[in-house]
């Protein structure tokens, strides 16, 4: 019965702070860290956030971006999923398909390593400039993180049912298809709506790499110095994430046993 | 027990205390007094309206009708605090501790009433009162756990642990709502009896609901049973006859029968 | 009687609409994928060359032999020292960059997410003169909103705008996004805490504050702690991204790279990237086991 000061968990908050104080001094700190414009810049652009531009042209050019992000977003998705499910069923670890499970883990975790605008980027330099290069950028890395979520859950489930069926002499084809996935499906379901809002953000900023949509305009906003525009389009952004956050918290929400 | 009783000083007075939450009423118009050092065992079926009294005791549950003066302070308008502490304190089922402090803070934690927000917090960190904290520990048989996480004791230990921080909070009155209802029968006579033991040596009033009659004949000095929100006996513990108490948990059908036989 | 209202028996009624809205739902997801693929196609078709084309296959090949350095008779730069010492030296920034920015929001985080946690700023805990904390309740919130649906990239390109580029400015953007997230996560781990220790708490005399120390933050920060280390991971893979534009770390050089078309600098800067990501998803993993 002695005090453990040294317990992990204070371990670990000593360690935090330690990254934390190493990587300020990673920063140079000259006097110059705010540039000469820089304080009137933060007044104006806080400024701004109360005035955005909502003229007829700069609404008309939102709502447009916006389905164009939309619509990255929502074929990357389609991509994700077409990539996830495979891979995400034969990634889970049971004993019976090491041989299978492995290569696709390792894909999975090849796919997610690399962030979509990473992708982006190289797709558009090796392939040429396409909206389908932004859909294959979102769709891989999307894909390799639901396929590692699918895996978990699939792998999760309870046991007892798929215990009782396969005493009971069912494939293990069978069981994936009427105990596995039935009980793995509202969870997957869930992720994947969440992700869907995650996919917007993304879709956004594919524009820096000269795509359209509502990150393009934020930038050639910012690259007119009117902030007002800018926030216009950043709450068109919020509005999207909003609506589909809202929408993903009802599915959920009635998914949940 | 009852004569003795009448002498000493009241520690919880009722008068025509009733709850009811909307159309239903928990606990009927009742009018109860029970004397400082009386240890008061609740009887009932689930659902008797028990715990809605006990919570009315405490300070939680503001009654619907009628006026609570504990030792002779009226309860209506004491908010939670130090001053309301030190006159009642609770035990609960279980869920009275946090899971991720150890045993020692939770039991500390029965002094936060006396201590300043900056000593409450580097208490967290280099444990204020500890000999008192350990003593209490000890008192209930725990101290060798002291710096485990409450999370990882089991649920006897947890329920001791949580007498010990009301040992450190220091109240007049004990109340305890069924405090063993989620024990094996072993563990669950040492808690009531460490609770009787407890309140007997510092001359404090216990109030506790339980189920186990055999135990409340053993450790309590008074029982009261309750049904449907009313109190059907009140009387000293070894007054109660077994008919009373089959009355008390014979189902309505079953009662029926036994009367038209 | 006990003290709960009795539970009314769901109505039967109300497993329709259940059902419904989950197919309308799945209805309008199908639909909505549907239209965007035909969008995009169309718009695929009015470019110089379409994506499914032979030229793309061709320019395809022809990109992954520049990144091996095929067919140029210069050392690529992956097999030179000087350029592992410079790359490296850039990586370390860039991880640098991802703790900074993981560090500050962190902290805004932990200064906010206890506002935004309804059962605290609007519940029986709640302190009494509720209505100015109902307001910091929603400032709370309106916060991790606004912040979080803004991506790090738009952040840092106006973070850009106010300091000078390098190391801070990426920092700062990764942290006002991620600040946002962790502060939401954290707020509905409160929200979703036992309340009973806490009320235990206050009956046995601890004022509002010490049962904030006591019964939420040793709850809550075991998980935010948890939760830190998941985003670290997502951040080490946008601090690349967030580089583009403020100017540090690998994330600059890859613009220099890509603009140069320096390509073998560009497959060597890949492999600092992938090497980081793995490095930080383990140490994660092994920074999380502390955390249990």
């Amino acid at each position: 019965m002695t005090p453990r000061f040294f317990e992990s968990r204070r371990v670990l908050t000593l360690l935090l702070l330690a990254a934390l104080a190493w990587s300020l001094t990673a920063v140079s700190w000259r006097g110059d860290l705010i540039h000469s414009g820089g304080f009137r810049a933060i007044g104006e652009i806080f400024a701004a956030i109360v005035r955005p531009e909502l003229s007829a042209d700069t609404l008309a050019i939102a709502f447009r971006a916006s389905w164009t992000t939309v619509a990255y977003a929502a074929a990357g998705m389609t991509l994700a999923l077409a990539l996830a499910f495979p891979l995400g069923v034969l990634a889970r670890s049971t004993t019976h398909q090491l041989a299978a499970s492995i290569p696709a883990r390792a894909f999975l975790a090849f796919f997610r390593s690399v962030h979509e605008l990473v992708w982006a980027w190289l797709f558009v330099a090796a392939l040429g400039l396409s909206p389908v290069a932004a859909v294959l950028a979102l769709g891989i890395p999307y894909g390799g993180i639901l396929g590692r979520i699918y895996a978990e859950l699939l792998q999760d489930v309870p046991q007892a049912p798929i215990r009782a069926l396969r005493t009971a002499g069912a494939s293990e084809w069978r069981i994936f298809w009427h105990a596995r996935l039935p009980m793995a499906l509202p969870d997957m379901l869930s992720y994947t709506f969440y992700r869907f809002e995650c996919a917007i953000r993304s879709s956004a900023i594919m524009s820096f790499i000269g795509l359209g949509g509502l990150g393009r305009e934020i930038q050639l906003s910012l690259d007119d110095i009117a902030f007002g525009r800018m926030w216009t389009f950043l709450y068109f952004l919020i509005a999207l994430v909003l609506i589909v956050d809202l929408w993903s918290t009802a599915v959920r929400r009635r998914l949940a046993p | 027990m009852a004569s003795a009783s009448s002498n000493s000083p009241t520690a919880i007075q009722l008068d025509a205390v009733g709850k009811s939450f909307g159309a239903i009423k928990a606990v009927s118009p009742l009018t109860l007094r029970i004397a400082q050092g009386e240890r008061v065992a609740l009887l009932g079926p689930s659902g008797s309206g028990k715990t809605t009294l006990l919570a009315m005791i405490a300070g939680t549950t503001a009654p619907t009708t009628g006026a609570i003066a504990l030792r002779g302070k009226p309860l209506a308008g004491m908010r939670p605090g130090r001053d309301l502490a030190a006159l009642v304190g609770m035990v609960h089922q279980q869920f009275d501790l946090v899971p991720h402090l150890s045993a020692l803070n939770n039991v500390l934690a029965g002094r936060l009433g006396q201590w300043s927000a900056a000593a409450a917090m580097l208490s967290l960190l280099w444990p204020r009162d500890k000999d008192r904290g350990i003593a209490a520990l000890e008192r209930v048989g725990v101290a060798q756990r002291a710096y485990v996480r409450a999370g990882r004791l089991s649920g006897g230990e947890q329920q001791r642990v949580a007498i010990a921080r009301l040992l450190l909070q220091d109240p007049a009155i004990i109340l305890a709502d069924e405090p063993i209802a989620s024990l094996d029968p072993t563990r669950a006579e040492e808690i009531i009896a460490l609770l009787a033991a407890t309140a007997q040596e510092t001359g404090k009033t216990l109030v506790a609901s339980i189920h186990a009659v055999s135990l409340a004949r053993r450790h309590f000095t008074r029982i009261a049973g309750m049904r449907n929100g009313a109190v059907q006996f009140d009387l000293p513990a070894h007054q109660v006859t077994n008919d009373l108490l089959d009355a008390l948990y014979a189902l309505p059908g079953l009662r029926d029968e036994a009367q038209s036989a | 009687m006990n003290h709960a209202a009795p539970a009314a028996p769901a109505p039967r009624a109300a497993l329709l609409p259940r059902l419904s809205f989950l197919r309308l739902s799945l209805l309008a997801a199908i639909v909505l994928c549907c239209a965007s693929w035909v969008y995009i196609l169309n718009v695929d078709s009015n470019q110089s060359h379409s994506f499914f084309s032979a030229e793309t296959w061709r320019r395809g090949v022809s990109f992954l032999k520049d990144l091996a350095g095929a067919g140029s008779t210069a050392t690529p730069a992956f097999a030179q020292a000087s350029a592992w010492r410079e790359t490296g030296r850039l990586a370390y920034q860039t991880l640098a960059m991802a703790v900074l920015g993981i560090g500050i929001a962190a902290l805004v985080a932990l200064a906010t997410f206890i506002f935004g946690a309804r059962t605290l700023m609007t519940g029986e805990l709640a302190p009494y003169g509720a209505s100015a904390w109902r307001a910091l309740y929603i400032a709370a919130r309106a916060f991790f909103t606004l912040t979080r649906s803004v991506p790090e990239l738009v952040w840092a390109m106006i973070a850009v705008f106010i300091f000078s580029p390098g190391i801070l400015p990426g920092a700062i953007a990764l942290g006002i996004h991620n600040a946002g997230i962790l502060g939401k996560l954290s707020s509905e781990v409160v929200e979703g805490l036992d309340p009973r220790p806490m009320r235990a708490l206050r009956s046995s005399g601890a004022g509002r504050f010490q049962v904030l120390l006591y019964g939420v933050l040793p709850e809550a920060l075991p998980r935010f702690t948890t939760y830190l280390l998941y985003r670290w991971e997502v951040i080490i893979r946008t601090t690349i991204v967030v580089g583009f534009v403020a100017a540090g770390g690998l994330g600059q050089e890859f613009r220099l790279a890509m603009s140069h078309f320096h390509y073998t600098t560009l497959s060597l800067i890949l492999i600092w990237y992938l090497i980081l990501v793995a490095a930080v998803d383990i140490a994660a993993v092994l920074l999380r086991r502390l955390a249990r």
